[in-house]
């Protein structure tokens, strides 16, 4: 089962949708081990994974910092060294798709904007 | 939440996860996968025994990640959410076997027909080595739809197939194989024909994927 996930968590590098993309691209360009990534989080290895599977907060929304404590607080990860590290991998997955946000961020971004006004309407599903 | 990848939630449990998901609390997706990745995947293997495992993987995770970014998606008022995303993993399965069975049928054909213009009709072979090539991508191609044809099929038909493979021609050789050179020759051809009738429509339907998982 912990294959499948980490398997799954793999496949979602490509995908800026998850937490996975802006954590690789930022693994990646500091040439960090699965070690060294879990230590610069201050967290264990086996929540890498999890945290992986997360959906990635937008950077530019009033929510990031919000959504970045939650995580950070739901799998023991140091909040700041997180916020950091999804913010510059958030950058260089921007720059290496040209500088704009490719389609499947603005997507995903744009249903978020629909779901919190339907929240601030007071809808549920 | 009950997170053991062996049960599933309870009703409220679902409800509140599927809730997350639309108020896009980031951890939610991360409880969806641990939740019901390992359900999904054993349901789909179980119930698609001729599909590869990864394939099975491959469409139980893209249910999740449907759902993941597209919450909205599920109605909790007609199904529970692993009843959905059961269905949901089902539909992308086999839509993925329909492409790459589509992906299967284009190469038998293209071999095929590559096979039968790379001979001439007295089924001497004009260039060797293509051929022996043409052949070999025809078998490699074949590969994926042959337990299908071959199912339930006599020795006699078996060899025919065989020879259809190889790109026979000659009906004294079928009807050597089918046991029937004691016959007229009109009689032959009527016997190797039908024979070969339905040894084509036998490959037809495989390559097409007509005989699709449950």
């Amino acid at each position: 089962m912990q294959n499948h996930l980490e398997n799954m968590a793999r496949r979602l590098e490509a995908d800026p949708f998850f937490l996975a993309c802006p954590l690789g691209l930022y693994q990646k360009s500091e040439g960090l081990s699965e070690e060294a990534l879990a230590a610069r989080l201050q967290c264990s290895r086996e929540a890498l994974m999890p945290v992986r599977l997360c959906r990635a907060p937008a950077c530019e929304e009033e929510s990031f910092h919000d959504d970045i404590e939650r995580i950070a607080a739901r799998f023991s990860v140091n909040a700041d060294a997180l916020a950091e590290a999804v913010r510059q991998g958030q950058a260089l997955f921007h720059m290496a798709s040209g500088g704009k946000r490719s389609a499947t961020l603005l997507a995903a971004r744009d249903g978020d904007s629909e779901r919190v006004a339907d929240q601030r309407k007071g809808e549920s599903p | 939440m009950n997170e053991s990848p062996g049960s599933l939630p309870s009703r409220d449990d679902e409800l509140a996860l599927h809730r997350r998901l639309f108020k896009g609390d980031p951890t939610a997706p991360s409880d969806l996968a641990a939740t019901y990745l390992g359900h999904l995947i054993g349901w789909l293997t179980s119930r698609n025994r001729r599909c590869d495992e990864h394939s099975c993987i491959t469409a139980a995770e893209d249910a999740l990640l449907s759902l993941a970014k597209q919450p909205q998606t599920y109605d909790p008022t007609r199904q529970s959410l692993a009843a959905y995303l059961r269905m949901s993993a089902q539909g992308d399965l086999r839509n993925a076997l329909r492409s790459e069975q589509r992906h299967h049928q284009n190469r038998v054909a293209e071999s095929v027909e590559q096979l039968t213009l790379a001979r001439n009709k007295d089924g001497r072979d004009d260039h060797p080595a293509r051929i022996l090539e043409i052949e070999e991508e025809t078998a490699k191609a074949m590969g994926h739809v042959l337990p299908g044809v071959c199912e339930g099929l006599s020795e006699p038909e078996r060899r025919v197939l065989d020879l259809i493979l190889t790109g026979q021609r000659k009906t004294a050789v079928f009807a050597e194989a089918l046991g029937i050179s004691h016959l007229p020759v009109h009689d032959q051809r009527a016997d190797v024909k039908r024979v070969k009738d339905k040894l084509k429509k036998r490959i037809e339907r495989e390559a097409s994927g007509d005989a699709e998982p449950s």
